[in-house]
């Protein structure tokens, strides 16, 4: 086991290094760092963050011209593959600069950004997989019975919404319409952030958190849950026609302990993996939950920082994204290991 | 050890009251058992009528090609079939019509006293508990709640009992880490956890190698003079039941064709299927050595949606009579003479083809056969036969 | 199709009669006894008509497929179908009343005529970017998966990034950074000309990755193998003898793009980085409205979305029933 996950760290690396390099590379290519200053008299400016990010280097000249007369400083492009060398040589000391834009530096903007996210994704996930898994068990047992229709519509209404469409209505009703209806004069549900501004006492303070969680959990949620159980019914249903679960039954356990027991532990094999290749949606649709959510996350630094042209920020979350997405893998084939031994983790 | 798996019979809580079990009455008894499903193409008949019984402490061997209706009329009698197969007829197990029985009280029945040891136990494990994990929960379902250890100790005893070496180490692996001959050993073993009285074995050796093959035969043959079980064996290999089985019933496209004893099977075959069937063993001594090539039935099996009108096996029949009568009329089971136990046959031939031995078919012996005008002389055998379908086994045969 | 209902019908009485079952039965159909065979055959269906009649059987599909055509015609002409000009004069939103059926948005324009501009734009860049991206992906999948190689290698490399690195977030970084700019060859051009390229660009992979599967299994069949023995080239072994046989999966898959792409642009354009006025999409319509959420005018939001719930969720209707009727065995469940 420990090997296996060695290994499998240690193949992660070049994995990473080709993401690294194609994501660089690409996002030089669309967004210029440099553009904001394409209207700036003061080309020093350019010049200095030109050479902090390893786009320009030395030498440089500095002269003064125009009228009235302004001082520049014109440097040479570095190639890109310098200019990749010299922002991974950073990236991997942790050294990712500074945000123009928040002028705070990139990693502390990341850091308190992360721990938002990662409420929103681990409550995202452990609910998307309670639920689909319900659904789809329930589905596969009781195949062709007005629940399992229904559920299987709904499913289809789930994969064919978009999530944020799901938000604003959530948002309509349960953040605003609610409260009138149940003539109340603050929002059931919350709309905005994870926690309150008022301190609360533990037991306030978990519904506080509930209350501010459940719309931005079922926004991010609502798709993976309609696609999970819509994978688990199937596999269920293909579980339920093999032959050990016949032997199950011609054994006289108890139908729950034949569904439950034995086919559920094969039906969430398949699962695990689908599970983990939906991490990287995940984080896609974090950008939009914690937009309309206004939750200071991943996506909500993502986006602020691509409309603001910070590549400086843009480059690591990429990273960081794609890292959390391989560990996420890495995690998943450890669950499948432990769910099927035919699978040895070696 | 033999003596704690036979000491204390297991008694589940709450199961109906059985009748005793008494020799000379048969333990099971099929009555007219029909199975159908509804599919896109029409209503397909997988068992069309099928009655035996099956007695104490013997072997019943139901013979037939895949798609005859052997395995689905035995999963019926396991209650196995899915909801969308429509079940007809009667199976009286020690008293009880298990098709009229609460699902709640099957399942007490189910791998208590009545279990089943599935062809290709690869696929009939499960592939994420260990095989002691399997047979414990096949002991713990039915006999009252033991410890941990007791239970462990059960389940060694019973491996041991097929004869799985080593057997406090192999109770602890996974199937897939067991070879293919151990696997059906596990597989029987669980079945037996609980003493049932009857074991239903659907093709148990299929998949194995021949020796193989012979090994679980033999630890069929030893749990049943242990456990006293009735053992009803599926398969589509007449040598199998050859060299296990006391009676035997031949069936074919979902119906019984032919049901004797097995001596009396193998000596006067009567139906042309069963004699093509046993034609096309192949044979170590030198009676069949007229021609190289073994014999193979011609054509296929026919389709259980659209069978063929009058005796379901005329199409492939080389002694029928076309198409009168056996394009037109199909055939009851009749008794007929016998040597070696009851004998009862549905083909319209089934005087004449006392004549035909096996060896006869690889020459080209049908058409040599005599149309015989009238049967009338028989008749009077044949009246009761459908009535005491199936008796006793006579012991003069064995 | 006549010919089905009789068959079913001689199917089903001759159950009845097992005894004496009609020698015109469909022999082809189901394995029979030798004698009835040959007697009274039903011509020889091909693929097409087979993948016709089980497309048929599948209502929901058919109904999908209905709707969608009399909608993508109903927005692709605005003049005759719009109740409204595009452009009102400027007022206050007002709710969906007698003049205006679906209300006014905060411009004082006609909700449903700005929705059935919109969703000409979100269905005519869910078909482009399905149709680009299928053919692109087809192209290189075959290539990928009969020869293998570098385009493998190539191909396997940059869709394994995509399973890394979230798509929306690439797509994203390339919509900003390339809007508004002179691009190479193409020049400046409209935002809903560069979302249906990036977004084909992302989406062509997920269709290549398909194909190469299947020519990959294709290519070791036998009949493939007869035409390389017959001396075939490799260029029509691949668009002659395996493409066909991949229609199946390609055409599922590209509506299945068709839905991912409509809801890919509209929420970039929801976020703001996607349809730019003048242009409107369903997404830019819901962005516009976000403000009005919680409030009395929240049936802004409520409409585009109803309308692009419909559409997404008739083409994958559409899709499952493609899939069904192409490969019966998928749909046993």
């Amino acid at each position: 086991m420990l090997t296996f996950i060695v290994r499998r760290v240690a193949y992660s690396i070049p994995v990473l290094l080709v993401a690294s390099l194609l994501v660089f590379v690409f996002v030089r290519a669309t967004n210029d760092p440099l553009a904001r200053y394409a209207q700036s008299r003061d080309l020093t400016l350019r010049a200095r963050e030109g050479l902090s990010q390893g786009i320009l280097e030395q030498p440089c000249r500095t002269f003064t011209a125009g009228s009235p007369p302004t001082k520049a400083e014109t440097c040479t492009k570095a190639p890109v593959l310098k200019q990749y060398w010299y922002w991974l040589s950073h990236f991997v000391q942790g050294k990712l600069g500074q945000s123009f834009v928040t002028n705070r530096a990139v990693s502390a903007d990341i850091r308190s950004s992360f721990g938002n996210t990662l409420q929103l994704l681990i409550w995202g996930v452990l609910l998307s997989a309670l639920l689909a898994i319900g659904i789809g068990v329930f589905s596969a047992v009781r195949q062709y019975s007005i629940p399992d229709y229904l559920f299987t519509g709904l499913s289809f209404v789930g994969l064919s919404m978009p999530p944020f469409w799901f938000g604003l209505i959530a948002i309509d009703f349960f953040s605003s319409r609610l409260s009138s209806i149940l003539h109340k004069n603050y929002p059931i549900f919350y709309s905005i952030g994870l926690h309150g501004i008022h301190k609360a006492g533990l037991i306030a303070g978990i519904g506080d958190y509930a209350r501010h969680l459940a719309l931005p959990v079922a926004t991010l949620c609502v798709q993976i849950v309609a696609e999970w159980s819509r994978y688990q019914r199937s596999s269920m249903l293909d579980v339920m026609s093999a032959d050990y679960i016949r032997t199950a039954t011609a054994k006289g356990l108890p139908r729950r302990r034949v569904i439950f027991k034995h086919a559920l532990r094969n039906a969430l094999i398949p699962l695990v993996t689908v599970m983990a290749l939906d991490i990287g949606g995940l984080f896609g649709g974090l950008v939009v939950t914690e937009a309309i959510f206004s939750i200071h996350g991943m996506g909500a630094l993502f986006l602020n920082a691509l409309n603001n042209g910070d590549t400086q920020t843009i480059l690591p979350w990429l990273m960081i994204t794609a890292t959390f997405v391989i560990l996420f893998n890495l995690l998943a084939d450890v669950i499948y290991g432990a769910l099927d031994p035919r699978i040895r983790l070696t | 050890m033999a003596s704690e798996l036979t000491a204390e019979k297991p008694k589940d809580a709450a199961l109906p009251p059985l009748d005793p079990i008494r020799a000379g009455e048969p333990l099971l008894s099929v009555r007219d058992l029909r199975v159908q499903f509804k599919t896109d193409d029409g209503l397909l008949k997988a068992v069309d009528g099928v009655s035996y019984d099956v007695y104490p402490n013997e072997v019943v061997g139901i013979v037939g090609e895949s798609g005859s209706g052997k395995s689905v009329s035995s999963l019926a009698v396991m209650g196995l079939l899915p909801k969308s197969a429509k079940v007809t007829g009667e199976i009286i197990f020690r008293g009880h019509d298990l098709l009229n029985m609460p699902e709640s009280d099957r399942r007490k029945l189910r791998g208590g006293r009545i279990a089943m040891v599935f062809q290709d136990a690869l696929a009939a494990l499960n592939p994420v508990f260990t095989v002691g994990d399997q047979i414990g929960e096949a002991i713990g379902a039915h006999q009252p709640p033991m410890a941990k250890s007791a239970k462990r100790k059960l389940a060694v005893d019973l491996l041991d009992l097929v004869g799985i070496p080593n057997p406090s180490a192999r109770i602890d692996q996974f199937p897939h880490e067991f070879s293919g001959g151990m696997r059906q050993r596990a597989m029987i073993a669980m079945s037996i956890a609980n003493e049932p009285d009857v074991l239903i074995a659907d093709e148990p050796t299929t998949a194995l190698d021949v020796t193989i093959q012979a090994q679980v035969l033999e630890v069929l043959e030893r749990i049943q003079d242990r456990t006293n079980s009735a053992i009803v064996l599926i398969t589509h290999d007449l040598g199998v039941v050859a060299g296990v089985a006391d009676r035997v019933m031949v069936m074919y496209a979902g119906r019984p064709v032919e049901m004797s004893t097995v001596d009396e099977i193998f000596y006067h075959p009567r139906h042309p299927y069963t004699i093509g069937l046993m034609a096309s063993l192949p044979r170590l001594d030198d009676r069949g050595s007229k021609s190289e090539r073994l014999y193979r039935i011609k054509g296929q099996p026919p389709s259980l949606i659209f069978v063929p009108p009058g005796c379901p096996f005329n199409p492939r029949c080389e002694f029928a009579l076309l198409p009168e009568p056996c394009a037109t009329v199909r055939p009851d089971l009749e008794l007929v003479e016998h040597t070696y136990g009851r004998h009862i046959v549905a083909c319209h031939r089934r005087h004449e083809m006392a004549k035909i031995h096996p060896d006869e078919l690889h020459a080209d012996a049908g058409a040599e056969l005599e149309v015989v005008e009238d049967a009338a002389a028989v008749s009077a055998v044949e009246a009761s036969a459908l009535d005491e379908l199936s008796a006793p086994v006579p012991e003069e045969g064995t | 199709m006549k010919t089905e209902g009789e068959m079913n019908l001689s199917g089903a009485t001759t159950e009845d009669k097992v005894v004496t079952a009609a020698p015109d039965l469909p022999a082809s159909e189901i394995s029979l006894a030798p004698l009835q065979a040959g007697a009274n055959e039903p011509p020889a269906r091909s693929q097409w008509n087979l993948f016709l009649r089980r497309f048929r059987r599948h209502k929901l599909a058919v109904g999908s497929l209905i709707v969608l055509v009399l909608l993508y015609l109903a927005v692709s002409f605005p003049n005759l179908t719009a109740p409204y000009p595009r452009h009102l004069p400027l007022s206050l939103p007002k709710g969906p009343n007698g003049k205006h059926w679906l209300g006014t948005d905060d411009l004082g324009n006609d909700q449903l005529t700005l929705m059935i501009y919109a969703a000409h734009l979100s269905m005519t860049i869910g078909l482009l970017v399905a149709i680009i991206s299928t053919v692109i992906g087809t192209f290189v999948g075959a290539l990928a998966g009969y020869f293998g190689g570098w385009v493998d290698q190539v191909l396997m490399r940059i869709t394994d990034l995509f399973l890394v690195v979230p798509a929306l977030a690439i797509i994203a970084v390339a919509q900003v950074g390339l809007s508004n700019k002179s691009l190479p060859v193409v020049g400046k051009i409209s935002s809903g000309t560069l979302i249906v390229g990036i977004v084909a660009i992302v989406f062509w992979m997920y269709i290549a990755r398909v194909v190469r599967g299947l020519f990959l299994s294709l290519k070791e069949k036998e009949f493939i193998e007869a035409a390389r023995a017959s001396g075939a080239s490799s260029w029509r072994i691949m668009f002659r003898h395996i493409l066909p046989n991949t229609i199946g999966p390609i055409v599922v898959n590209t509506t299945l793009i068709v839905a991912q792409a409509i809801l890919l642009e509209s929420t970039l354009s929801f976020l703001g980085l996607g349809i730019k006025p003048p242009a409107v999409s369903l997404g830019s319509m819901m962005s516009d409205a976000e403000q009005w959420v919680g409030t009395h005018n929240a049936y802004l939001i409520y409409f585009p979305g109803l309308l692009l719930l419909v559409i997404v969720l008739c083409v994958n209707f559409l899709g499952d029933g493609l899939r069904d009727a192409f490969d019966p065995q998928s749909s046993k469940h």
